[in-house]
């Protein structure tokens, strides 16, 4: 799977609970992602990939307009915030443009997650599911 | 001369293990670009929150859905007042309003315990402390604004815009009739107020579909929900207001705040720099 931008463990965002939804990216398409806990620096660059619980307001959720990023009304499942095995932590990759959600994965892309990691999510993988 | 965009900065703090969000408008141009501007701010704000309390992180990005955001540590994080704290829900709070009156309250978290006292008739010691003052000056410098919404309700209440002449229900589609300022379909309004035979039925979000007729302008929606079929609507007592993302917000500067203080209270939560994980139930 081959993103614009791969956090890499980088803060995009900061959250008091964890969630798994679905993002949308430029040149890519709609893909799900999973929110985790880290402890690494902020993302130095304006994030188009941010979480909504900072900025949803009434009646945002019900009409996606198709911005890159979380997308409006997507299901939100709760996730216990351990970070995915699949994630290597490191330099974050990606332009400003990139994470501006200016540049596409046509422009620039890397390789994110395994092949399988969309089933995992579909399998409830690391969403905080008690067996 | 267009008006400047605004956005929002959130301040995210905490009070021990308590967490809370404080929001300004100002003026500003992209996110990141605004950062000068929320780190003074934040250097106002820290003389006014105890020394247990922090900022931890700011947060600057426009009041549109979609928008980028930029987040920063601030250089100096700490609060400054060296008095004991209130408990961490307790907030003071003051009026500030635009030029013709409009209002919002702005609340404080993490002030001093003796801050937020009362006096022997149990009235509140309401005097302005200094460090407030300070910081209602720096946000009224910066061009802090109050939020509202784009397409105002109370143009509907005078008699204008959008309060609905008609309302017929043919089938599975509503038709309201209206002079409603209106974005491109599909959007979505919220109709409330309606009068008459069982008319509550037609108060509520619906979403606009299709080719809008007029004027006067013919919103056609489906119907999602029971409506009696009897149901009749007096003319002219309902009104919409929309509910449409794209409306988006105006922002109208402050000009002046309440004389005195009072104090109130907000729910604090768990702060967003918590230790991980849900709390174990064992």
């Amino acid at each position: 799977m081959r993103l614009p931008v791969d956090p890499r463990c980088a803060v995009c965002d900061t959250l008091r609970s964890c969630y798994a939804t679905m993002m949308r990216f430029p040149g890519f398409g709609v893909y799900p992602i999973v929110w985790y806990f880290t402890d690494t620096p902020l993302l130095p660059y304006e994030n188009q990939y941010n979480s909504h619980n900072w900025s949803r307001e009434e009646g945002w959720d019900d009409l996606d307009l198709g911005t890159p990023g979380e997308v409006w009304g997507a299901p939100r499942v709760y996730s216990y915030g351990q970070k995915p095995p699949w994630v290597t932590c490191g330099p974050p990759l990606g332009s400003a443009a990139a994470w501006a959600g200016l540049s596409s994965a046509g422009d620039e892309s890397f390789l994110v997650g395994p092949p399988s990691s969309a089933a995992a999510f579909d399998l409830g993988y690391d969403l905080g599911y008690e067996s | 001369m267009a008006p400047p965009a605004y956005v929002r900065v959130q301040m995210e703090g905490k009070i021990g293990g308590n967490g809370f969000s404080e929001d300004y408008y100002i003026p500003g141009g992209t996110p990141s670009g605004s950062q000068a501007a929320a780190q003074a701010l934040v250097d106002a704000r820290l003389p006014m929150l105890v020394t247990q309390g922090r900022i931890h992180h700011v947060r600057i990005s426009p009041v549109v859905p979609g928008a980028r955001s930029f987040r920063f540590v601030p250089t100096s994080t700490q609060g400054t007042d060296i008095r004991l704290r209130d408990e961490p829900n307790g907030t003071m709070t003051i009026g500030a309003y635009d030029s013709v009156g409009r209002g919002r309250v702005l609340k404080f978290h993490g002030v001093a315990d003796a801050q937020t006292s009362y006096n022997a008739s149990g009235d509140p010691v309401n005097a302005i402390p200094g460090s407030l003052s300070n910081f209602l000056s720096a946000l009224k410098a910066a061009g802090g604004a109050i939020r509202e919404l784009a397409v105002t309700a109370g143009a509907a209440r005078t008699g204008g815009g959008s309060v609905i002449s008609a309302i017929s229900v043919v089938g599975n589609t509503i038709t309201f009739t209206t002079a409603f300022p209106m974005p491109t379909a599909p959007f979505k309004v919220l109709v409330r107020s309606c009068r008459g035979f069982h008319a509550r039925d037609f108060n509520g979000i619906w979403t606009i579909g299709g080719a809008i007729a007029g004027p006067p302008a013919q919103l056609t929606a489906g119907v999602t929900r029971a409506i009696q079929p009897a149901a009749y609507y007096a003319p002219n007592t309902g009104y919409m207001v929309t509910a449409d993302p794209t409306a988006g917000y105006t922002f109208a500067p402050i000009v002046s705040f309440d004389g005195t203080v009072n104090f109130s209270s907000r729910k604090t939560g768990r702060p967003t720099d918590a230790p991980r994980g849900r709390v174990s139930s064992r």
